[in-house]
């Protein structure tokens, strides 16, 4: 028991929650990263940089 | 003096959806403008809106009473939405975003008919028996909703109920088009969440806490904290919960949530939108079953747990509040009754009338076909809504995996998948459908009542994948996918 709840039921919480969450940011960092990044192909419009 | 001042905030609300009516009606001259707002909708728009969209007043009654009825076997429905909304703006929005681009699609059977070169018209005609069938009973469960809401809230009786919903709705709705639709949304998305922030807070507190809560609960059913609930870890358990957890590939494919994807300005509004629509449906869905929970501890008991929501609001909020309460759950019907019926409307007009029985009508003309086509939709479902009135949560269901089974796999397929042969997406739509149509009928009860989006959904996609392997795809559509894959890029590395 955590909390008065089951640690079963805090952990289905937890990925409930975290699992969507986690791979939404991961996604959103890398875009943001690829978007930021200079000279490089763009991941988000798919058009590259001018040289 | 309460009922008034419910009143008040209740015509304060419909002022600013009349204005917001008014102000996208510049937008809904032309098919472009009424069915995809000009394609120019911002990220934090298209997140709320399509959240909005798909959640509806299942969220608000249907989900807050399973967390009343269920406890934390309702977490098994969480994972399931969280996951959905992540996969579908990680993995779906953005080749799907570059296809419609390409071919200046404005509805999702425009998108399937040029992605397969179909020249008959069979995706239009298929989508649109589909899209009706599951619209009227998708709008008159949330009709359904209405009508309880304004009965619980201000005793005015379920049918007035009804007609007054279907009448704000359809008055902005058809002044406003999607534009109006989709910041409408918007506006009820943010005041959902809000209202899924507060009530479990005051919910939990009003309990005695936390630990008071969960020991109440406890105390009423052991079976209230088991992740498995009253099933157990058995089948009838493991059925129950992957049935929660499929509600969320709804997400991938249905074409009132695609449409947004669509109306996005531009790819970026898309990656930015991902992250506000997983931390938006969080919030909704944990919201929701926790104040389930709390409702429990409070008012055991309730014969229709789907009133929780307004019995926890008038109890437990001074009357402003609770009629910031009803603004909400209407919100939640209003914001998926409008998309459904403008999403029914374009089947009509733009796949059946104009692409498929080539009508030579002028876009303004259409546009205001579209219009009536709208009116005429929410009447037949506000019909089915005064002669039986059902379970919501079952009832939205039943229509969310209906319109999901037919187009969720073949969706999928057609961007992830060269192969996929217009053959293979036809067999796909038809047995999908009907799969989920017969699982409700035929089968359900003797299977531990599993969920129909599960069949529909694996039946639907064998389909598509069989008779795509015996048939021969379309060369110049598989050089363009390769095309559009490239464009898009990859998906985590930076």
């Amino acid at each position: 028991m955590v909390f008065g709840l089951p640690v079963d039921s805090w952990l289905l919480l937890i990925v409930a929650v975290g699992l969507g969450l986690s791979l939404e940011l991961l996604f959103w960092r890398a875009q943001r990263r690829a978007r930021g990044g200079p000279g490089r192909g763009s991941a988000i419009d798919g058009r590259a940089d001018a040289p | 003096m309460t009922s008034l001042t419910i009143i008040g905030v209740l015509v304060g609300y419909l002022i600013v959806l009349l204005a917001i009516g008014f102000w996208g009606r510049k937008e809904s001259g032309d098919l472009r403008g009424y069915y995809v707002a000009g394609k120019k909708l911002p990220s934090w728009v298209i997140a709320f809106s399509s959240n909005a969209t798909g959640e509806s007043a299942w969220l608000l009654l249907g989900l807050t009473g399973m967390g009343y009825m269920i406890g934390v076997h309702a977490f098994w429905i969480i994972m399931g939405e969280v996951l959905g909304v992540a996969c579908a703006w990680i993995w779906v929005a953005r080749p799907f975003k570059e296809y419609t681009d390409r071919y200046d699609s404005i509805t999702v059977p425009d998108y399937l008919t040029e992605r397969f070169r179909d020249t008959s018209h069979i995706f239009r005609w298929i989508s649109a028996i589909i899209i009706l069938s599951m619209v009227m009973a998708y709008t008159a469960a949330q009709l359904t909703a209405s009508g309880k809401a304004f009965d619980s809230f201000l005793g005015t009786g379920y049918t007035q109920g009804v007609w007054i919903g279907l009448g704000i709705v359809l008055f902005y709705t058809t002044v406003g088009g999607f534009k109006a639709v989709a910041y409408s949304d918007f506006v009820q998305g943010v005041l959902m969440l809000a209202c899924l922030i507060i009530l479990p807070i005051v919910g939990i507190v009003a309990a005695g806490g936390w630990g008071e809560m969960i020991s109440a609960l406890g105390a009423q059913d052991p079976a209230l904290l088991d992740p498995m609930g009253s099933f157990g870890l058995g089948p009838a358990g493991i059925a129950s919960a992957a049935g929660s957890v499929a509600i969320g590939l709804a997400f991938l494919g249905s074409p009132q949530l695609l449409t947004r994807f669509m109306a996005a300005r531009d790819q970026k509004q898309i990656v930015d939108g991902g992250l506000w629509a997983v931390l938006c449906v969080i919030g909704f869905d944990v919201g929701a079953v926790f104040a389930g929970m709390a409702g429990r501890t409070l008012y055991p008991g309730l014969l229709d747990p789907e009133t929780i929501l307004p019995q926890m609001s008038a109890s437990l909020f001074p009357a402003f509040f609770t009629g910031m309460f009803l603004v909400v759950v209407l919100a939640a019907i209003m914001s998926t009754v409008d998309s459904l019926l403008i999403l029914a409307s374009s089947v009509v007009v733009r796949d059946v009338v104009q692409q498929a029985m080539g009508s030579t009508w002028s876009e303004r003309s259409l546009s205001m076909l579209g219009k009536g086509v709208t009116v005429v939709i929410g009447l037949v479902g506000l019909a089915v809504a005064l002669l039986e009135v059902r379970l919501i949560f079952d009832f939205v269901l039943f229509a969310w995996s209906g319109i999901a089974c037919a187009f969720t796999p073949v969706v999928l397929c057609s961007l992830f998948w060269k192969r996929t042969t217009r053959e293979g997406a036809i067999a796909g739509m038809i047995v999908g459908f009907a799969v989920t149509v017969l699982w409700v009928e035929l089968f359900k009860t003797g299977f531990y009542d599993l969920y129909e989006m599960i069949p529909g959904f694996f039946v639907g996609l064998a389909a598509c994948v069989s008779v795509s392997l015996l048939t021969r795809p379309n060369a110049e559509a598989v050089a363009e996918f390769e095309a559009v894959h490239e464009s898009v890029g990859p998906l985590f590395r930076a």
